[in-house]
């Protein structure tokens, strides 16, 4: 144990490579690391990932290693989706509720053995955890400041792999997951990629981590290009994943408890299921599970003069949502985003309006536009689904 | 000699004079009658040790309310905080312990001690923040303004139950059992570092004469972290120039608005005629006449010592009797001949502009409480103490210190009869020891040391039970005012006066909200009736 406590924001295990390409000296806080928002320019870094391949830090992501005899049916009782049907070496995105069908958490589980596994979250949930592993067989175990992490996303990102000496990456389908070596260090691939990119999450021992970051960054045979949080989470808003604590609250965080969602209003339902032993929000959930969702959680783009982030969506002159995450798509050439709207108001018989204040010379003007409302994902590149038909 | 004025205001401390400012503001003609030879009452600076100024009662305090702060431009009249910067406890293997206002910033400190007790930290604040909605109509600033004789103290219920609507009847019940619970008991259910506990207990119980084990003692967590409603009070924090500089910044205040201060004035007698106040006579002999009487003293110095009690209703009085202000805190303010060292805490660490104790457990608190309780002196004294020259260069000579240290759970009813200047001499050697156990060479540095006893306090500052906040802040006494319901409107059972204590509705710690909720209640009384 460290006795000398230390309220200071920690570098991430790649911060001496990180920090040397930040010509912009631009950071931002994550769970406790700083990191990277833009090494030189969003738009470059942005269109390396959709064009190249883009290697993002991923420390701030919470690490969690969950072993023991019980650990599928403990994590089955946790989460809302069947874990004991999750084949070894895949991972999956799973949702945890409380008592109420009020979502708590998400993350990408992995599963690794039959009895260990791995989940990665956007905001703690350490002592949601370990209160629910109570009369389990199993170890909830915080390990986010032993390993590094990094996202390599794009078209690129398998053939990078594969010239640093990844053979196995190759045949490796959408959320799979294996664990191999290059140079003998051991590294964890899963192909998990949240900016809708052929992408692939790695994970090495801390120590290992400026190795890992040079094999990739300085590959000479390919471009890769460093990609900070601004331009990676770009990605993510055009892929519509809902970001915890952004664009979905946790409801052990919530101060009003109208602000906690479930998962059938993050239109979340496939992640439901009922055809497995007793889990937490069980019952909630199977009460609420007929009745239409109050409130959904949309994708919206609209032609504007700005990404109007937390903004009210009106319909007919009221209130029918709120804008959470806005970003300009490049690729799209459109504003591209995220918004709670009342179900109520999707019939589409009545046009929607984004109202929002731009600043123009120290005086806010009014601007309204008009929104339309769809799927959240607002893009996916072809490259996503596709796996090369493994060479005999 | 008769004086006439609009709003006579009894005590010139701290809500005593707010309430003056505003009212003077507001157009009416305001004198304010302080018995000693400077305002500020419990909150006034005094120079007991030549060249070190020791701030009286109060010290760290909760910001002035923003809006008061604005509203009588203190300001421009010379008012300057510190925020502070962290809460320490420093441990017996030279470590420490701090929490910081930034509740990130702590949930990272904590860490180091365990990871578990960082997100329950997390954890409380959320659960904090959700019994402070919970609280919040029982604290609002906003009264009804209206002019009704009969003030409804269910009003706070009915906003409960629309709470109950928006957010579901459990989390409520939650809030509910919240605010009965002991703190011991909450913290024991969400961290495992003993110290860490013993930490947030010692600051939160300040000032209260509960244990943590005590029942009610939970809400106290809430209002020593900052969370209750008063968002925009800024969170802790230190006066420049001691609280007193507080008082100077009001009385330049009321004085700009016109408004009036008697020193070395002290009222005797409130006058009554058919039931109503129509003045106020002070003890040499002269007379105010005035429409309004404001009293700043606690209740029971208020209706016990300035009333004739046979123009007082017996239930009344009982009510008034049975009032809970048996002090526990006492105060130790030490001359210092230079900066002392602390091996945990480095010179210029940001540490320093903070509170410091050293009590290892809930069990040692409860042990100091149970010597409260028992009625003899403490034998390991509970102190939170800071040094405030560090940060306030106002307060001692260039290179020299002013520490002043909190004794919590000090009974002024000894058992062995009243404190006397050996047992007071036996007491800060107590504490002296205390510190030079974190500090060496601490003892070599001590010029001058002060010790005020709760009953030191009732006598200087006329605080009944030398109870810093004017009566326990317990949730029996403070959130539904049973016994007061009128007054916690602070108007009282006779005509035409009125309280705006410290005891007040919305209660202590150096806000000064008390005299303006009080201020807004008489404006409106006194506002020309509207006929429709």
């Amino acid at each position: 144990m460290n006795t000398r406590p230390s309220p200071s924001m920690s570098p991430t295990p790649f911060h001496l490579r990180t920090a040397r390409l930040c010509l912009s000296n631009a950071w931002v806080g994550q769970n406790g690391w700083t990191k990277v928002d833009f090494y030189t320019d969003v738009l470059e870094e942005y269109w390396a990932l959709r064009n190249g391949a883009g290697i993002h830090d991923l420390t701030g992501l919470l690490h969690y290693r969950i072993v023991g005899a019980d650990a599928s049916s403990f994590l089955d009782y946790l989460t809302t989706v069947n874990v004991g049907m999750m084949p070894e070496r895949t991972a999956r995105h799973v949702l945890w509720c409380d008592d109420q069908g009020h979502v708590v958490g998400d993350g990408i589980l992995y599963r690794l053995k039959p009895d260990e596994f791995r989940l990665f979250t956007q905001q703690s949930s350490y002592l949601w955890f370990a209160d629910a592993s109570v009369g389990f067989a199993t170890v909830v175990e915080d390990v986010s400041r032993n390993f590094g992490g990094l996202a390599i996303q794009g078209p690129d990102a398998r053939n990078v792999l594969q010239a640093v000496g990844l053979t196995d990456v190759a045949a490796m389908a959408p959320m799979e997951v294996v664990e191999t070596t290059i140079q003998n260090v051991p590294v964890l691939v899963g192909r998990v990629s949240s900016g809708a990119e052929l992408g692939y999450e790695l994970f090495v021992d801390a120590n290992d981590a400026p190795f890992l970051w040079d094999e990739l960054a300085h590959h000479r045979i390919l471009l890769t290009s460093p990609v900070g949080v601004s331009a990676f989470h770009t990605a993510m808003v055009e892929a519509g994943h809902p970001r915890l604590g952004f664009d979905f609250l946790s409801s052990e965080t919530t101060i009003r408890g109208r602000r906690s969602v479930t998962p059938m209003e993050l239109d979340m339902n496939h992640r439901v299921d009922f055809n497995k032993p007793h889990f937490i929000g069980r019952r909630a959930l199977e009460q609420k599970w007929t009745a239409p969702p109050h409130q959904k959680l949309c994708g919206i783009t609209y032609d504007g003069p700005g990404a109007f982030s937390g903004c009210p969506i009106r319909s007919k002159g009221t209130d029918v949502g709120a804008t959470t995450s806005i970003v300009w798509s490049p690729k799209l050439a459109r504003h591209v985003g995220l918004a709670w709207i009342l179900t109520s108001a999707m019939s589409g018989a009545e046009p929607l309006e984004l109202h929002a204040h731009i600043a123009d010379e120290l005086k806010a003007e009014p601007v309204s536009v008009p929104v339309s409302v769809g799927p959240r994902r607002h893009y996916r590149s072809a490259t996503f689904l596709e796996t090369p038909v493994a060479v005999a | 000699m008769t004086q006439q004025v609009d709003v006579a205001i009894i005590g010139a401390g701290l809500n005593g004079l707010t309430a003056a400012a505003y009212l003077a503001k507001g157009g009416h003609r305001v004198v304010v009658l302080e018995r000693g030879d400077r305002v500020g009452g419990a909150a006034a600076n005094r120079e007991v040790f030549p060249g070190y100024v020791y701030p009286t009662a109060g010290y760290a305090s909760q910001m002035v309310h923003a809006s008061i702060m604005h509203d009588l431009e203190l300001g421009r009249h010379g008012l300057a905080f510190v925020p502070a910067r962290a809460n320490v406890t420093l441990s017996s293997d030279g470590d420490n312990l701090a929490t910081y206002p930034d509740v990130e910033k702590t949930i990272r400190a904590i860490q180091h001690l365990s990871l578990r007790d960082a997100e329950a930290y997390g954890q409380m604040t959320v659960k904090l923040r959700r019994f402070a909605a919970f609280a919040q109509p029982f604290l609002e600033a906003e009264r009804e303004t209206s002019k009704r004789r009969a003030p409804d103290p269910f009003a706070p219920f009915e906003r409960i139950q629309k709470l109950v609507d928006a957010q579901g009847a459990e989390e409520m019940l939650d809030c509910l059992r919240w605010s009965v619970e002991s703190l011991g008991h909450a913290l024991d259910g969400w961290f495992e570092v003993p110290a860490l506990k013993a930490h947030l207990a010692g600051r939160a119980l300040l000032g209260a004469s509960l244990g943590p084990y005590s029942a009610t003692t939970a809400p106290l967590l809430s209002k020593s972290l900052g969370f209750f409603a008063h968002q925009q009070s800024g969170g802790i924090g230190y006066v420049r120039g001691g609280a007193g500089a507080l008082c100077e910044s009001l009385m330049k205040a009321l004085w700009s608005y016109g408004g009036d201060v008697r020193l070395e004035a002290k009222v005797s007698d409130i006058r009554l005629k058919d039931g109503n106040a129509t003045g106020v006579v002070l003890d040499r002999g002269d007379e105010i006449e005035a429409s309004t009487v404001v009293s700043s003293l606690d209740v029971k110095q208020t209706f016990l010592t300035l009333f004739d009690l046979k123009s007082l209703q017996q239930t009344f009085i009982d009510k008034v009797l049975k009032v809970k202000t048996r002090g526990a805190l006492g105060k130790m303010s030490i001359a210092l001949d230079a900066l002392p060292r602390f091996p945990a805490i480095p010179p210029a660490s940001p540490l320093w502009v903070g509170d410091w104790q050293l009590t290892p457990t809930l069990l040692d608190l409860e042990r100091a409480f149970d010597d409260w309780k028992n009625k003899i002196a403490p034998q390991q004294p509970h102190i939170v103490f800071n040094t405030p020259s560090v940060f306030d260069s106002t307060l001692a000579p260039p290179g020299k210190h002013v520490m002043l240290v909190f004794i919590q759970y000090l009974t002024d009813e000894l058992l062995e009869g009243p404190w006397d200047d050996q047992k007071k001499e036996a007491l800060c050697q107590k504490v002296v020891d205390q510190i030079a156990e974190h500090s060496p060479g601490f003892k070599d540095l001590i010029l001058h040391t002060e010790l005020q006893t709760p009953g030191d306090l009732e006598d200087m500052f006329g605080l009944s039970g030398g109870h810093i906040f004017h009566g326990e802040a317990s949730p029996d006494q403070l959130l539904t005012h049973s016994a007061f319901s009128n007054v916690a409107e602070h108007r009282a059972p006779i005509g035409n006066l009125y309280l705006c204590g410290s005891g007040c509705h919305p209660a202590g710690g150096l806000l000064a909200m008390s005299g303006q909720s009080a201020a807004k209640v008489i404006e409106a009384d006194l506002a020309p009736r509207r006929w429709l």
